[in-house]
């Protein structure tokens, strides 16, 4: 296998999470030269991305993930702080975390 | 004092992408009720990736929050130029996602981009057609990458993505080395690469040709495995 080759490998393997503690070393040295390299791992996280959403549940309890989503947005909307980079935000109005 | 739109005001116009970008830049500034209008809009999006990967309910939960949080900490740097925002969440909930399993798994396995908090780069960058479908184009997509794999690639991606084995199951399951099941992924993994993930020769800040992109692709399917494994989420 040529070099590059194995790198490309790595690279797929890279934007899985599949690399071991020695070829995610080596692949890291290689990476920060290589736009090769880089491109492929945008290329098949972007893959691997559909490829996780089409195996989702594509059958979901309605019920749950209405009670799912106010949970999760109450508790965001708790904590979120009140400015961000210094800017001072807009408090939401009374009752806007429930949606 | 520039007009700020409440939930109600924001609901009936946020569906449009002109109503994406003035809620966006309303986060930008600071509105906690567009951010939360973002959040309404796409957080399933993030769970249903979370829970693919992480196999699990309550962690899936947990980075679902902990990223939308962190997201509104950094929008100041949302460049609305380099990418949607639907990108944004989904590349850095795949991110954050698989360096979690990482950690669950204990595995010493290395995801391409470790971060303790959101990366710069992660809000603009690579903008993929891909991260544009709904599901449904998404899935007809990942099933026509799939019929152009010989049996031994189908059969590793498969089990990889839609039944949540590691590599060290898959190889069990095909009577195969370590080495050789992650070769089979890998090797799935690249030819889908090629014929889903065409290079965009346009400028990079340009919005990505969806349609163009569709065009490519339009056959009618149905969603490609109904099944879920539950094998991660007993291993973590």
């Amino acid at each position: 296998m040529l070099e590059h080759d194995r790198f490309r490998e790595l690279a797929s393997l890279a934007a899985i999470g599949e690399l071991s503690l020695e070829d995610h070393e080596e692949f890291q040295r290689h990476k920060d030269t290589c736009p090769e390299c880089r491109e492929i791992i945008a290329e098949t996280t972007s893959v691997a991305t559909a490829a996780f959403l089409a195996a989702s549940p594509n059958k979901e309890d309605a019920a749950l993930n209405v009670e799912r989503h106010r949970r999760l947005r109450e508790g965001i909307a708790q904590r979120l702080p009140a400015s961000i980079g210094g800017l001072q935000v807009e408090p939401a109005p009374a009752g806007a975390a429930a949606q | 004092m520039e007009q700020v739109f409440w939930a109600g005001s924001w609901s009936s116009v946020y569906s449009s992408s002109r109503g994406l970008r003035s809620l966006c830049r309303e986060a930008v500034k600071g509105s906690h009720e567009a951010f939360l209008v973002l959040f309404d809009r796409y957080w399933q999006d993030v769970f249903r990736l979370a829970y693919s990967v992480l196999r699990n309910e309550a962690e899936a939960e947990d980075l679902v929050q902990g990223l939308f949080l962190e997201v509104h900490t950094t929008m100041l740097r949302y460049d609305e130029q380099r990418g949607s925002f639907r990108t944004l969440l989904l590349r850095y909930a795949y991110t954050r996602a698989i360096d979690h399993r990482r950690h669950l798994e204990s595995r010493r396995y290395y995801t391409s981009v470790e971060i303790e908090e959101v990366e710069p780069e992660l809000l603009v960058g690579h903008e993929s057609p891909v991260y544009g479908l709904t599901l449904e184009e998404g899935t007809r997509l990942i099933q026509q990458g799939l019929e152009q794999l010989d049996d031994k690639q189908q059969a590793a991606v498969m089990a990889y993505f839609f039944r949540g084995l590691s590599v060290n199951e898959i190889a069990h399951e095909l009577g195969e080395s370590f080495g050789n099941a992650r070769h089979h992924l890998y090797r799935g993994l690249e030819r889908m690469r090629r014929v889903l993930a065409p290079k965009d020769e346009a400028d990079e800040s340009s919005e990505p040709d969806r349609n163009a992109f569709l065009r490519l692709h339009r056959r009618p399917t149905e969603r490609v495995a109904p099944e879920v494994s539950v094998v991660r989420a007993r291993s973590i």
